[in-house]
């Protein structure tokens, strides 16, 4: 489990990533209702819920055939009785309004792939956060994408990967850019040791105002 | 745009909302389509088509073998490629994300290709792949001249080529070099 720290732009807000778990289960159908009803929804909010689907169907569909870890330790367990073991990670970002209101608002599916790398299968936001973008006077909540990707890194520092990677969208990829200062025009995201490294190192020495 | 150890914790997060933060291939047929389906939907013959999405209706409809579709139009198409001597089916997806600024990326994927990359196939059957997908590709190229071949993969990384880009000149000797099956 990662404590993260979102904000809306005036105050920070306190946030886990911690790992999927059956209870959690609901979140698509609460990402689903978000949606306005009545007009198609935007494109990146369509993707956003196919891709949270897969990453769900994914996880429902083979967690009792496949390699999950469900913590770090476990993870490097899996490792250490076979170095070629592939094995996947479910993580959430849940942001607890307060006692009784909490929501996942980014999931992310990855994997220790057989070569000791992080691949990213999954990355979805919740739909209201998009939408928020695009609504003046909304409530934004910033900084998910960022706490997600300090807890990949992390995952990936703690076990040595040479690198991280995955596939970006045309409205992605220049985030990533931004985030790791990688100079990509591709649908590939390619983040190595070093960059991943140095963002943390950035990332740790900030802090919220 | 200033580095990000120059920017306060407030402007990295506030990166977020000008862009979204989607990773994954949005179009992900291949985790709905069993191999089952895959052969029901492809006739039996050397190659053909699936059609997994409505985009990819679309194309198709439009288009005969990749001539004549929208240079910025994102879509997918996966082309099946069946070499029965081997009794190997390979699944190709080709993904084009492109929008009307700088970004045009035009890939391949292999995909549902398990049944191949396990301890099956040899190089030389890959080696028959690679020709074919660098057919295909020579195919487009008149349409779109975009790096063909930014990435390759197989859903268990073992045949991802790193860096290389391997265009319509890359020779078959040279690809089984630096492929690792």
């Amino acid at each position: 489990m990662f404590e993260v720290t979102l904000s809306d732009n005036k105050k920070p807000l306190p946030a886990q990533i911690k790992h999927f778990d059956i209870g959690d289960g609901d979140f698509i159908k609460k990402w689903e209702l978000s949606i306005p009803k009545g007009k198609i929804p935007l494109p990146t909010v369509r993707d956003s819920l196919e891709l949270a689907k897969l990453a769900l169907g994914r996880w429902n569909l083979r967690r009792q055939k496949d390699n999950y870890a469900y913590n770090l330790d476990e993870l490097k367990d899996f490792i250490k009785d076979n170095p070629n073991v592939e094995v996947s990670l479910f993580l959430i970002l849940e942001y607890k309004e307060d006692q009784n209101n909490s929501s996942i608002l980014c999931v992310c599916h990855l994997r220790r792939t057989w070569s000791n790398n992080i691949l990213i299968d999954f990355l979805a936001t919740h739909p209201e956060i998009i939408i928020s973008r695009y609504k003046a006077g909304s409530k934004k909540i910033n900084g998910i994408g960022r706490a997600m990707m300090q807890a990949v890194s992390t995952i990936a520092k703690e076990i040595n990967s040479k690198y991280i990677w995955g596939e970006t969208t045309q409205n992605s990829y220049l985030y990533y850019n931004h985030l790791f200062d990688l100079n990509r025009t591709s649908d590939m995201l390619f983040i190595s040791k070093k960059k991943y490294t140095d963002f943390l190192k950035i990332i740790n020495t900030k802090k919220h105002k | 745009m200033k580095k990000l150890s120059e920017m306060s914790l407030q402007e990295i997060d506030s990166l977020e909302e000008k862009y979204s933060l989607l990773l994954g291939s949005v179009k992900n047929f291949y985790s709905s389509l069993t191999e089952t389906e895959i052969r029901k939907k492809a006739p039996d013959t050397d190659i053909n088509y699936i059609e997994p999405s409505s985009n990819t209706l679309r194309f198709f409809d439009k288009t005969k073998f990749g001539v004549g579709f929208t240079k910025f139009e994102e879509f997918n198409y996966a082309l099946k490629i069946q070499i029965k001597k081997f009794n190997a089916i390979f699944l190709i997806q080709h993904t084009q994300i492109g929008t009307k600024s700088n970004f045009n990326a035009n890939s391949f994927f292999l995909r549902n290709t398990n049944l191949v990359f396990e301890k099956k196939l040899g190089k030389g059957l890959f080696n028959i792949l690679i020709g074919k997908l660098i057919w295909k590709a020579k195919l487009l190229s008149s349409e779109n001249d975009q790096g063909l071949f930014d990435w390759i993969i197989t859903s268990k990384e073992r045949a991802y080529i790193p860096f290389k880009v391997i265009d319509s000149t890359t020779k078959h000797n040279e690809i089984s070099e630096i492929v690792k099956v």
